[in-house]
This record gives C-alpha cells, sequence and structure tokens, in this order.
C-alpha cells in the first residue's frame, strides 16, 4: 500500500477522532462551569443560611436580654441588675444612669476592674457627647430594608436581601476586604487602624448627634426610616462611625423573624445551630420579671480598640436609662460549638471581625490567597462582621474535568500521531522489505542466469563441435566447472538462508581439524581467488585445531568471505587468513585490503538482503545474504562473526568458533 | 482558689524560692491567725485588719482581711465532678511533650469513677471532641482515644475552651464540679486570641460555676492569657517548663478538685458608717456604695481564701470601739447542693496612745500588703520590661526590693527580706541581660498566686 494512501486512511480516522475529541473536550468543560455554577450556589445559599443562623442566634440573645431588661420593676432594680451581670453569661456590665446625675451603676468610685473600663469605654455616651438612640441604616451589603407587605413578599426580600449581600471575593492575603465603599466608610478606616480611632469616634459620633437632631428624620415612620439609603457623611478622612449602626427597638425581632422564619425551610447542617441559639436563651439565669412591664428597648453597637460591643438599653418614664452590655465572648464562644459541628476538610467557614481577624473557623486549612470565596454580612445584629466561606480546592487551583478533557484530548491526540507513526514506520519497513526481495530476486535471477548462460554458451560450442582446439576445449570445460561452482554456492546459499529462515538448519557437529578445513577450503578457492587477482596467504594451520564443528558450514562460511574479498576487494591484491587457538575455542580470521566498509554501513552489514548502497556493490555481482548466512551459521554453532576494519586498511573478519580445542602435534 | 503552681528548674541563679516565702508566709498565717472551722461548720469566715488600734482623731487607712477557710472533712463524700480535658495538640507539641499530656490525661481519668463525666477536646486550627461527655467508668476506650492523639496545626485555644464548655453544660445541673483543664504550649493564633477576649470567656464560665485551670507548658504560651483565664473563672494556673512534670501537675490538679467542699460562693462585705472601701489588693472585687462583693467558685478542704481591702476610716474617738464591716458568704455545699451561710464582723479600736497603736499591728496582714504591694511593682517592672527598659524595670524592682527589707525590719519578717534579696539579684539579671521567657513567666504567675491570697 502506498504511503498516500496510508495518510489519508489514517487523515480519515484522525480527523473525525479529533473532532469527536474536541467535542467530548467542550461538553466536558462546559459540564464542569455547569458543576461549578452549581457547587458555587449551594455554597453562596450555604453561607446565607449559616450568616442568618447567626444572625438570627444574636438577634434571639439581643431579644431575650432586652425583654428581661423591660421586665426589671421601674423602681428597685438596681440590686437585681447586679444580680444579673453576675449570673448571666450573656451579661458582661450594666448600668443606671439617671438624668442629671449620670451614670449612677456602675459607681462612679468603685465597681470593679471592668466595671471601670465599662466606664472609661462609653464615657463620651454617658456624657452626653453621644445620643442615646442610633440613626437606622442599612447594612453592610448596602441595601435598604423595606417593610414587606405579605408573608410571601416578606419571604422573597429577605432571599434576595440574602443573596445580594453574599458577595463573592477572592481571598486575600490581606486586607479581607477588597475597598472600603461609600456606603461603608468604616471598614476602610477600621482596616487601617489607628491608635487614636476612639478620639475620632467622639468627634463622628457629635456629627451623628446632629444629623440625628434632624426633624425629618425624628418624624420619619419608623418603616420608612428602616428603608432609608445609608447616608454616612464622606469626610475627607472617613472617620469611624461606631454610632452609625442603630438598632431600633424592636428591630432584632423583627430581623429574627425575616431572617429566620421567614425562609423557605431547607433542611441543612445548621439546623442544630438553631437549638444551640434557643438553648443559649433557656438555660440561663433570669431576673424577676415585674408584672405589667413592658418590652421596649434599644441597642446600640459600640467600638472601642476595634473590639465590637454591644449596649442594650431601655429609658424608663421617669428619664432614667438602665441597660446592659452583652457578653459577645459568649455569643462567639457559642457560635464555636456550631462552627465545630460544621467539620469540612473541603471547606473553610469563618467569621471574620471588622478587621479582617478571624473570630470563629470551622473547616480545612484556611484559603490562599487568589483563592475565590463568599463573603456574607452580619449586619446589623454584628456590624462590620462577615461569613466568609471558601471552598477549599483540592486540586490546588487546577480545575480536575478540565484536567480531564485535556487528558483525553492528549491521549487521543497521542494514540493518533502514534498510531500514524508507527503506520508510516510499518509501511516504510514493508516498503523497504519488498524493494529488498525485488532486488533479491532480481539479483538471484541474475546470478542464476549469469552463470547458467555461460555453461549453456560454452556447452552448447563443445556439444555443435565448434571448438576443435584440445586447449580451448578444456579451457570451456573449466569455464563451465567454475560457473556450476558458483551457481552451487548461490543456491546453497539461498537454501541456507530458507532453511535458517524456518528453523530448519541442521548442524552436523563433529570434531574436525579447522587447520585441515582451512587448507582445504585454500586449495578450493586457490584458482578462482587467483583469476580475481589476489593471492591467498594461510597462517596457523601447521597444527591442527580441532574441534566439534559442522565442517561444511565453516567452509561455507569461510567460502562466503573469500568470495566477499574475491568481489570487494581484488585491488587489495592479496587476503589473510590466519587459524588462532584461543582457550574458548578457536579464531579464523580473514583479512583483505580492500576498500573496507564505510562506518554508516557496518551497523547493518550482516543484515539479510542488505547491499551498501556504493559504486563498488553495484559494480559486483551479489544478492545480499552471503555475510547474513555466515553470521547466523556461526552462531547456530555457538560462535560468532565480526566485522573490524584492518589497520592499515581493508576488512578484518573474526570467526569465533566455540568448543574446547584440542591442539594436535603433528607427528 | 485561684492557686498558681510553679516548677523550679529554671533560672537556678536568680531564682530563690519567692514562692516558697509565700507559702511559709501562709502558713503562718494559718497557723497562728485563722482559726479553722468550728466542727460541723463547712466554710468558716473572719475579719482581721492590719492594726487592731488605729490613732484617734485623724482619718486613717486600714487594711481589711477577709479569710474563707473551708474545713478539710475526711469522712464527707466528695462530690461527683464534671471534667472536661483540653488538650493543645498544635503543632508545637509534637514529640515529648504531647506524649507526656497524653499520660498526664490519663492519669487524671484513672482517678475519676462511675460518679464522675469526662470529656476530652484537642484543638489545633480546629476542634475536635475526641471524648464527648460520658460517664468516666467507660475508661479504657477513653484512654485508647487519648492514646491517639498527635501533633499537628495551629492553636486555636478560644475554639478549644469553648467545645469543652459545651460538653460541660452537658452536665451542668447535675451537682457536679465544674473544671475544665487547659493545656497549651504556644500562642493562641486562631480565633480571639487577646488575653482580654479569652479572660472574657472565662469569666463568663465562672457565671455557669465553671472553672477553668490553665496548664502552661514550657517558655512559649502566652502567661498573660493564661492566667487572665484561670483568674476571672477561679480556677487554677499552673506553669511547667517540663514536660515530665506533667502527670504530677495533672494528679495535684484533680486532688484539688476531688476535695472541693463548697462552690458558687460569694462573699459579701458590708463596711458600716465610718469605713469606706477604696480598693481590692489583688483579687478584683466589686465596690458598689460600702459593699464589697467577691464571687469564688469552689473552696477546697483545708483550703483559706483572703480578700484584702484598703478603707479609709472616719476619724474615731479615743478609746472608741467601731463595727468595722459585717462579712457574709453564701455558698453551696458540694456534697449535699444545699445552700450555706457564714458571718462573721469586723471591729477597730481607736486610741491616742502611739504605743498601743504600734503594738496592735497584724504581722501577718501587714506582710501580705506588703507583698502585694510588691507585686503590683512587679508587674510594673514586667510592662517595662516588655517595652524594652529593662534598666527601668531593674531600678523599679529595685526600690521595691528596699520598701520589702524595711518592711522586713520593722515586721520583723525575715522572709520578705529573703524575698528583697532574691529580687534583687533578679534585678540585677534584668537590668544587664533583658526578663526572659521564663523569669517573666515566673514574675505574672507568682504574682497571680499573691493577687488571689490562696494557700493551703
Amino acid at each position: 500500500m502506498s504511503s498516500g494512501r496510508i495518510h489519508l486512511y489514517w487523515l480519515l480516522i484522525a480527523i473525525p477522532t479529533l473532532l469527536l475529541g474536541m467535542a467530548s473536550v467542550r461538553l466536558l468543560l462546559g459540564e464542569e462551569a455547569r458543576l461549578r455554577a452549581l457547587a458555587r450556589r449551594a455554597d453562596i445559599e450555604r453561607a446565607e443560611r449559616l450568616a442568618e443562623t447567626v444572625r438570627g442566634m444574636v438577634a434571639s440573645v439581643r431579644q431575650n436580654v432586652m425583654e428581661q431588661l423591660a421586665a426589671l420593676p421601674a423602681v428597685g432594680y438596681q440590686e437585681t441588675l447586679g444580680d444579673w451581670m453576675s449570673r448571666d453569661p450573656r451579661i458582661r456590665n450594666v448600668f443606671v444612669w439617671l438624668p442629671g446625675k449620670g451614670v449612677v451603676l456602675p459607681p462612679a468610685r468603685g465597681g470593679n476592674a471592668e466595671e471601670r473600663r465599662f466606664l472609661q469605654r462609653y464615657a463620651p455616651l454617658f456624657e452626653g457627647e453621644v445620643p442615646w438612640a442610633q440613626r437606622p441604616v442599612a447594612d453592610d451589603g448596602g441595601l435598604t430594608r423595606t417593610s414587606p407587605a405579605s408573608p410571601e413578599r416578606q419571604a422573597r426580600v429577605a432571599l434576595d436581601q440574602m443573596r445580594a449581600r453574599a458577595r463573592p471575593v477572592a481571598a486575600t492575603a490581606a486586607p479581607p476586604y477588597p475597598t472600603a465603599t461609600a456606603s461603608d466608610p468604616m471598614k476602610g478606616s477600621r482596616a487601617a487602624g489607628s491608635s487614636n480611632e476612639r478620639a475620632r469616634m467622639g468627634d463622628f459620633q457629635a456629627k451623628v448627634a446632629l444629623a440625628e437632631a434632624e426633624p425629618e428624620l425624628e418624624r420619619a415612620p419608623a418603616g420608612k426610616a428602616d428603608a432609608a439609603p445609608v447616608s454616612v457623611p464622606a469626610s475627607g478622612d472617613s472617620l469611624p462611625d461606631p454610632g452609625s449602626r442603630h438598632f431600633q427597638p424592636g428591630t432584632a425581632k423583627d430581623h429574627s423573624r425575616t431572617g429566620g422564619s421567614s425562609c423557605p425551610p431547607i433542611e441543612t447542617d445548621f439546623d442544630k445551630a438553631r437549638d444551640k441559639e434557643g438553648a443559649m436563651t433557656d438555660s440561663v439565669w433570669q431576673p424577676p420579671v415585674a408584672r405589667g412591664a413592658t418590652a421596649s428597648g434599644q441597642w446600640r453597637t459600640w467600638f472601642d480598640g476595634n473590639q465590637l460591643y454591644l449596649l442594650g438599653w431601655q429609658r424608663l418614664p421617669d428619664g432614667a436609662i438602665r441597660g446592659v452590655e452583652l457578653e459577645t465572648v459568649t455569643v462567639l464562644s457559642r457560635l464555636s460549638d456550631i462552627f465545630a459541628t460544621l467539620r469540612n476538610a473541603a471547606t473553610w467557614v469563618a467569621i471574620r471581625n471588622g478587621e479582617g481577624e478571624v473570630m470563629v473557623q470551622s473547616g480545612g486549612t484556611a484559603a490562599t490567597p487568589g483563592q475565590a470565596g463568599i463573603v456574607v454580612s452580619l449586619a446589623p445584629e454584628l456590624p462590620h462582621w462577615e461569613i466568609v466561606f471558601f471552598r477549599l480546592d483540592a486540586t490546588g487551583g487546577r480545575r480536575p474535568m478540565m484536567l480531564a478533557a485535556w487528558l483525553l484530548l492528549s491521549v487521543v491526540l497521542a494514540s493518533l500521531v502514534s498510531g500514524g507513526l508507527l503506520l508510516a514506520r510499518d509501511a516504510a519497513a514493508q516498503r523497504r522489505d519488498a524493494m529488498q526481495k525485488t532486488s533479491f530476486v532480481s539479483s538471484v535471477s541474475h546470478e542464476l542466469k549469469t552463470p547458467l548462460t555461460s555453461i549453456r554458451l560454452y556447452s552448447e560450442l563443445l556439444r555443435d563441435g565448434r571448438v576443435s582446439e584440445p586447449r580451448k576445449q578444456s579451457q570451456y570445460l573449466n569455464v563451465i566447472v567454475a560457473e556450476s561452482e558458483r551457481l552451487t554456492r548461490l543456491v546453497n546459499n539461498v537454501l541456507d538462508f530458507s532453511r535458517m529462515e524456518q528453523g530448519r538448519r541442521r548442524y552436523a557437529i563433529e570434531s574436525a581439524d579447522l587447520a585441515c578445513v582451512l587448507r582445504g577450503v585454500a586449495e578450493a578457492q586457490h584458482d578462482r581467488l587467483r583469476s580475481a587477482g589476489l593471492t591467498l596467504t594461510l597462517a596457523g594451520c601447521d597444527t591442527p585445531v580441532v574441534l566439534p564443528v559442522d565442517r561444511d558450514a565453516i567452509e561455507q562460511v569461510l567460502v562466503n568471505l573469500l568470495d566477499n574479498a574475491a568481489k570487494y576487494a581484488a585491488d587489495g591484491v592479496e587476503v589473510t587468513v590466519t587459524l588462532h587457538a584461543v582457550p574458548e575455542g578457536a579464531e579464523i580470521t580473514v583479512e583483505d585490503r580492500g576498500p573496507g566498509i564505510a562506518p554508516a554501513h557496518r551497523k547493518r552489514l550482516f543484515e539479510s538482503f542488505y547491499r551498501a548502497d556504493c559504486e563498488l556493490t553495484s559494480r559486483s555481482s551479489g544478492c545480499g545474504l552471503g555475510l547474513s548466512i555466515a553470521r547466523r551459521l556461526m552462531r547456530g554453532m555457538g560462535g560468532d562473526l565480526l566485522f573490524a576494519p584492518r589497520e592499515g586498511g581493508g576488512c578484518r573478519f573474526t570467526i569465533r568458533v566455540a568448543g574446547e580445542t584440542t591442539r594436535e602435534t603433528r607427528a | 482558689m485561684k492557686k498558681t503552681t510553679t516548677t523550679r528548674q529554671v533560672l537556678p541563679h536568680v531564682r530563690p524560692p519567692r514562692l516558697a516565702a509565700a507559702l511559709l508566709l501562709a502558713v503562718c498565717c494559718a497557723s497562728t491567725l485563722v482559726a479553722a472551722p468550728e466542727r460541723g461548720e463547712l466554710v468558716a469566715c473572719r475579719i482581721e485588719t492590719d492594726r487592731g488600734v488605729v490613732p484617734a482623731d485623724k482619718p486613717e487607712t486600714a487594711i481589711v482581711k477577709v479569710t474563707l477557710a473551708a474545713d478539710r472533712v475526711a469522712s464527707r463524700e466528695r462530690p461527683p465532678i464534671n471534667l472536661a480535658l483540653v488538650l493543645d495538640r498544635s503543632g508545637s507539641m509534637g514529640g515529648e511533650k504531647i506524649a507526656r499530656a497524653r499520660e498526664a490525661a490519663i492519669a487524671a481519668i484513672r482517678r475519676l469513677d462511675g460518679r464522675d463525666m469526662v470529656s476530652v477536646v484537642v484543638y489545633d486550627h480546629e476542634v475536635e471532641t475526641l471524648v464527648p461527655a460520658q460517664p468516666a467508668r467507660n475508661s479504657e476506650w477513653i484512654e485508647g482515644r487519648i492514646a491517639q492523639i498527635t501533633a499537628r496545626g495551629n492553636t486555636a485555644l478560644f475554639a478549644g475552651l469553648s467545645q469543652s464548655a459545651s460538653e460541660l453544660r452537658k452536665n451542668l445541673d447535675t451537682g457536679r464540679i465544674n473544671r475544665a483543664i487547659l493545656l497549651s504550649d504556644g500562642l493562641a493564633n486562631t480565633g480571639p486570641s487577646s488575653p482580654d477576649e479569652v479572660g472574657r470567656l472565662g469569666a463568663a464560665l465562672m457565671k455557669e460555676a465553671i472553672a477553668v485551670t490553665t496548664i502552661g507548658v514550657g517558655t512559649d504560651y502566652n502567661e498573660d492569657l493564661m492566667t487572665r483565664v484561670s483568674g476571672n473563672s477561679d480556677g487554677n494556673s499552673y506553669f511547667v517548663e517540663k514536660s515530665d512534670d506533667l502527670p504530677a501537675i495533672f494528679t495535684k490538679e484533680l486532688g484539688d478538685v476531688l476535695s472541693v467542699v463548697a462552690s458558687r460562693v460569694r462573699l459579701t462585705v458590708r463596711f458600716r458608717a465610718g469605713a469606706t472601701p477604696i480598693e481590692c489588693i489583688g483579687r478584683d472585687g466589686r465596690i458598689v456604695d460600702n459593699t464589697v462583693t467577691v464571687d469564688l467558685n469552689q473552696l477546697y478542704g483545708g483550703q483559706e481564701k483572703y480578700l484584702l481591702i484598703r478603707v479609709e476610716l472616719a476619724p474615731g474617738r479615743d478609746g472608741e470601739t467601731r463595727l468595722l464591716a459585717d462579712a457574709e458568704v453564701n455558698f453551696e455545699d458540694a456534697t449535699s447542693r444545699r445552700s450555706a451561710q457564714a458571718t462573721a464582723a469586723g471591729r477597730i479600736r481607736f486610741s491616742r496612745d502611739a504605743r498601743e497603736v504600734a503594738e496592735s499591728v497584724n504581722v501577718p496582714v501587714s506582710r501580705e500588703y506588703t507583698l502585694n504591694r510588691n507585686a503590683q511593682e512587679l508587674d510594673r517592672a514586667v510592662r517595662l520590661a516588655d517595652e524594652g527598659r529593662k534598666e527601668e524595670a531593674a531600678r523599679v524592682m529595685r526600690e521595691s526590693a528596699g520598701r520589702l527589707e524595711a518592711a522586713a525590719r520593722s515586721l520583723d519578717a525575715p522572709e520578705l527580706e529573703i524575698e528583697a534579696r532574691r529580687q534583687n539579684v533578679q534585678a540585677d539579671s534584668i537590668g544587664s541581660r533583658g526578663m526572659g521567657k521564663a523569669e517573666r513567666k515566673l514574675i505574672v504567675t507568682d504574682n497571680y498566686m499573691l493577687y488571689n491570697q490562696q494557700s493551703k
């Protein structure tokens, strides 16, 4: 088959296969993208649900605490407040502020170390520098909260808000927030962190107070106030705004309802968390409740030393204000319990504060820079805090299906290329073999035809009696004999090759004197070599060297080598055959002074049908089997035939005959 | 109550036994001044002042010591305990430390029986509840779980402690003594990690009657954080420089827990007219008007806990004996879970006779006061050393040592002189080489013990 057809067939297979492979890759990549999108959506939902759980938990605690605060009696409650603080792990501090007197609990003088820090922390508030109420603002996502008209709308709005709040981010080494947004100036300034932040907070709180004093805002209905867009002063230095995050009375309850029960009831890992949330409010000590007390109060967030504090307070009819500061660490501790139940090596979820510090985390190793993650704000319950969710990529950032697709395509391509190459190589080998065989047949035909022609010519001359001179008759008869011998050698070679190819060559091993064999061959070939212009010299044949060999095979090898010398090294004048006895047997070297063999051809010298494509071989007859047969014969007897260039020019063939040497001394 | 026991292998050249001096002092107090509770009385309360007689006709300042002494009743059945072991398995705990910690935990659990509940929480960058809260009778399985602990990852100390609290809460109202033993050798680096934040967790746990004992191993942990957690939750705190000592520390700690006789202890001291509490020295008491309140988590049998209060006295007439304060201690009997109470009253006399005033000095109370003031100065020195002002730190220590020497002479208290000498040597070392990690830990933990005025 021609190479063109092979290539054509190969292309006919390769092109559709390639197209198929590319289509598969495309499909796989599409599927991978779809799965990734699904996984991401699921991750966003998980993060949102967790955020809702956390918000719900905090809101629930706030609501519960506020109800307890509101349930205290209107008078004589100071001691109860103290008891409450000392027994309820959710309460960090309690306080009572009286008009005209300021804070009377904790006492300005005394208290304990924590209470002294508490007074210092809230000095701007207690001293009137900052108003008690906080302005209503939207949460960190910049969304406005609306008052849903119906439960369905309520649920839809809640989900929309959750989804909008969940914003994908790329993990960064630091800081955690990509940029500070206009609607959230505190983030940027918080991330920057400053030692004199508290002083600046006081200034800013004063600005907030001025803003809150505006009558429009005061008159705004609660629902509309909630829905009002964030209006944070965009001052040049982006002052932090500890007072800007406001929590209206009852808002905790509202948020709890909006974020909790209004969400579709999806079964999640975080259901346990909701149980814990309930347990947290049930198991704590609760102050005695006064009859007829009404639950009303407000919460405000406070930042001091980059820490978040939550302060709940209630104004009494006599103008007094009493309140509590939540123990945020207790909330964190309970959240830590929840997060411990979320262990998953494939994800990393954490709560980060406004500084980007991880407060609670769960899952495998933290995300690496550049990894895509999901951030969900925990505002307004925990302003500037957020849930961060990362799906850890076990493949180190590589996409497995993409890898599989490329692998598949690579395998297909590799198979095609290697298959094509093998086909081409096979075709080339077959073509070469065919050419060699054609050449062989042609050579053999020629080799057979030449002596037959001579034999026939001289035989006819002699038969027809055209040659009467006895000398010429004898000469013609010698030619006939020589050509017959040549024909015999050729036929023997072809027959031997055929037998060896079929594995049918049998060796008649018997002890023979190699010296004697050499002398016999030399004698038989003497005339032919002389007629070729060569002088044969024998060496080392004075002493018999007896070895178990197939005498005919040895003779054939020697004849082939001498025939080659006659054909190709006739210019070299001499050919020397030397017999050496060696420990492993014997070595017979056949050396000539011909042109030798070029290095490029030496490697394939013993291959069947191989003839060096040179002027010399084209000038001489032959079918490329002599050396191949000679080596095979020697190897068949356990010996070998080697070639080496002869020093000073020419060839040196070494016949290694294996066997135990017996040197006999001539009598 | 809050007790700091430190191993003493470190700094032999600068470490004469300050703790030993304090213990000696405490033993003196116990033997000479504070009577053991009367037979059948579980906790006794007593009020003393640094002087029985103060000068008349002028405002005066007095140091009031309120002592709680828990009876050591051998025949009493010990209360069951609810124990959580919180073990750091971060990478730094690798090798010998984690092996010793495992041994110590197993040894501790072997001291418990089927009445007790036990849980084991391990933490690195994340938290794992290795043994959920369960009766300690299944000790083979528990020990097998503990034996599997290997070191890895970071130090999520806050989360580990939170998780242990969660396990303890499962049996919070079952009348058991709640105790978490927190072991760590490194700095908390995952989650809240400042002494303030983690310390607040200790304060919150105290309100749930959970005491946290902290054991710092090696010299790389944050002693401020560990002592703050213990202090706020009224647990013990240990500094163990060599992990070989861990099994002994765990055993000792279990001994304390098993000897608890009273829990949910609240001491209320109400000062009468003419006496105004100014500050609590060492222990962080809450002063509201003329009342000082201190909450303690647990009292061990045979243990005394103190509260030192500095009080301003209105001028008194010559010969007047004034009722200074009433003390009331409310607690829960750890075995019967019944509420109980003990009371005491303290009086002081006014005199124009300077000799009488001088002779009325209560040496043990004065010594304790002196040592506490000295501890405050040492704290100052630690802060200065932290800021790299080592010469200034050394100067503060030497000046305080001078005051100790003066007090030693006036009170005839040789142990104060020993302490002053030791402190001078330490000041020289700090002045030349700065404050080493181990040295800082010893100072902080010793001060912790002094501030909490405890002894056995």
